[in-house]
């Protein structure tokens, strides 16, 4: 019995860490989206007026818009993938569970006593409905990534079977691009929706156990 | 594994869509023509076929005189006789195929080929030539533009008045016209030549074409 209840908690816990790193991801969205408009406006805003400077005088310049695209594309694709990155990683919250657990009913007492359930609920919720847009964010991250490769890849594919190379050709790397990245992050996409899907019931379960020692103790 | 199945698949997928799209876009692409010609006793007009190499074409021509007689020379040097009457003759069809039905790697091509009609006689340019006496001269020049999306064409020239031994050896007159251009990336092909048996022969041709899929 107590076994059982420890791996439910255990399930919890780990339930709960995902729930956590989507928050926090979701709460760097905000700051994320800021500092690349900022950026974007900013190096955009300097480049126009260098070019309407001195875009006559020297022509040469042209090439700055090739680092302006590049600084556009690699820029927001970077500090995003590293602040999400760092947001994911989920410490210190529910580290003494493990702990608490060896301590037997007590301890499994303390750790549900602990718990803010309606925040709890709150932050279930929020990434519930929320994660999509995650989801989103993050394969775009991994279509931008992978189509450094497969763009050039299939261009000069297509250039060698059918010499030409056309907005089809950039369309398919495009469609290419997608399937690859949901061959690459499905099993991580599915275990997501599953624990996020699933932790209602297991909520439920915790609660009604807390409930029953709670019982059991008075 | 599965998805890794998937995504071949979704590749082979792309690369089907896109050459069916190519395809779609060459077979699209029949520009009928027709035109009457007026001839005098042995005025000749060939109809070439510009094409670039690896395509599988289909070229249907119709030929009606009108007034007077007219020789047809096929493209095989075979010779049909044709001449005006109150019931038209019959079209002469013509299928000619080339290899693929799409493929190569000329994207595109502009440039003009010239052949020589020196007394009667039809000439590539830069055949060694050996004439004396009198003689007379006329360039027989067509440009033309291909390119992958547009990869035939047909062209209606007049080659001049040919002599009689030109007529007779058709073979001859046929092998000339077959050529090459844009340094072997487009082939020329004659449909036809017809010519004019007496003079006043009017003759209608109208043509069209599709680029097969094999």
């Amino acid at each position: 019995m107590m076994s059982d209840v420890a791996e439910k908690v255990l399930r919890l816990r780990d339930a709960l860490e995902t729930v956590e790193s989507i928050n926090n991801q979701l709460d760097e969205l905000r700051k994320i989206f800021i500092v690349v408009l900022t950026v974007a406006v900013a190096t955009l805003s300097i480049a126009s007026i260098l070019w309407y400077m001195w875009g006559t005088t020297y022509p040469q310049l042209h090439g700055m818009w090739v680092f302006v695209g590049l600084v556009l594309f690699f820029f927001p694709l970077l500090y995003t993938a590293r602040r999400l990155g760092k947001a994911a990683k989920v410490k210190g919250l529910y580290q003494d569970w493990d702990d608490k657990l060896r301590e037997g009913e007590l301890g499994v007492l303390a750790i549900l006593e602990s718990l803010d359930w309606d925040y709890v609920e709150y932050r279930v919720n929020r990434a519930k409905t929320l994660y999509p847009i995650l989801l989103i964010i993050d394969e775009a991250l991994w279509i931008a990534v992978l189509l450094i490769f497969v763009a050039p890849a299939y261009a000069i594919l297509n250039n060698l079977l059918f010499n030409i190379i056309d907005t089809m050709a950039l369309v398919s790397s495009v469609v290419l691009a997608v399937a690859i990245a949901l061959a690459i992050t499905w099993d991580e996409v599915v275990n997501k929706f599953k624990t996020l899907w699933s932790l209602d019931s297991l909520l439920w379960e915790v609660r009604w156990l807390y409930h029953e020692y709670r019982k059991l103790q008075t | 594994m599965t998805r890794s199945a998937i995504v071949v698949l979704v590749f082979v997928l792309l690369l089907e869509i896109t050459f069916v799209d190519l395809n779609i876009k060459a077979n699209s692409l029949s520009r009928p023509g027709f035109e009457f010609v007026l001839l005098n006793e042995s005025d000749a007009y060939a109809l070439i076929i510009e094409s670039l190499s690896n395509l599988k074409y289909r070229v249907d021509v119709r030929v009606e005189v009108i007034s007077g007689s007219a020789l047809v020379i096929l493209n095989n040097g075979s010779k049909i006789l044709v001449e005006a009457g109150l019931v038209s003759p019959p079209p002469i069809e013509i299928t000619l195929t080339r290899e693929l039905r799409y493929g190569g790697f000329t994207s595109q091509c502009y440039s003009s080929y010239v052949w020589l009609n020196i007394n009667g006689s039809l000439f590539k340019p830069g055949s060694p030539l050996l004439i004396s006496g009198n003689f007379t001269f006329k360039i027989v020049q067509a440009s033309f533009e291909l390119s992958r999306e547009r990869p035939v064409n047909a062209n209606l020239l007049y080659l001049g008045p040919l002599s009689a031994s030109t007529l007779n050896n058709a073979t001859y007159l046929i092998d000339v016209l077959n050529d090459t251009a844009c340094g072997g990336a487009v082939k020329l092909t004659p449909a036809l030549i017809v010519v004019g048996l007496s003079s006043g022969t009017i003759v209608s041709l109208s043509w069209s074409y599709r680029v097969v899929v094999a």
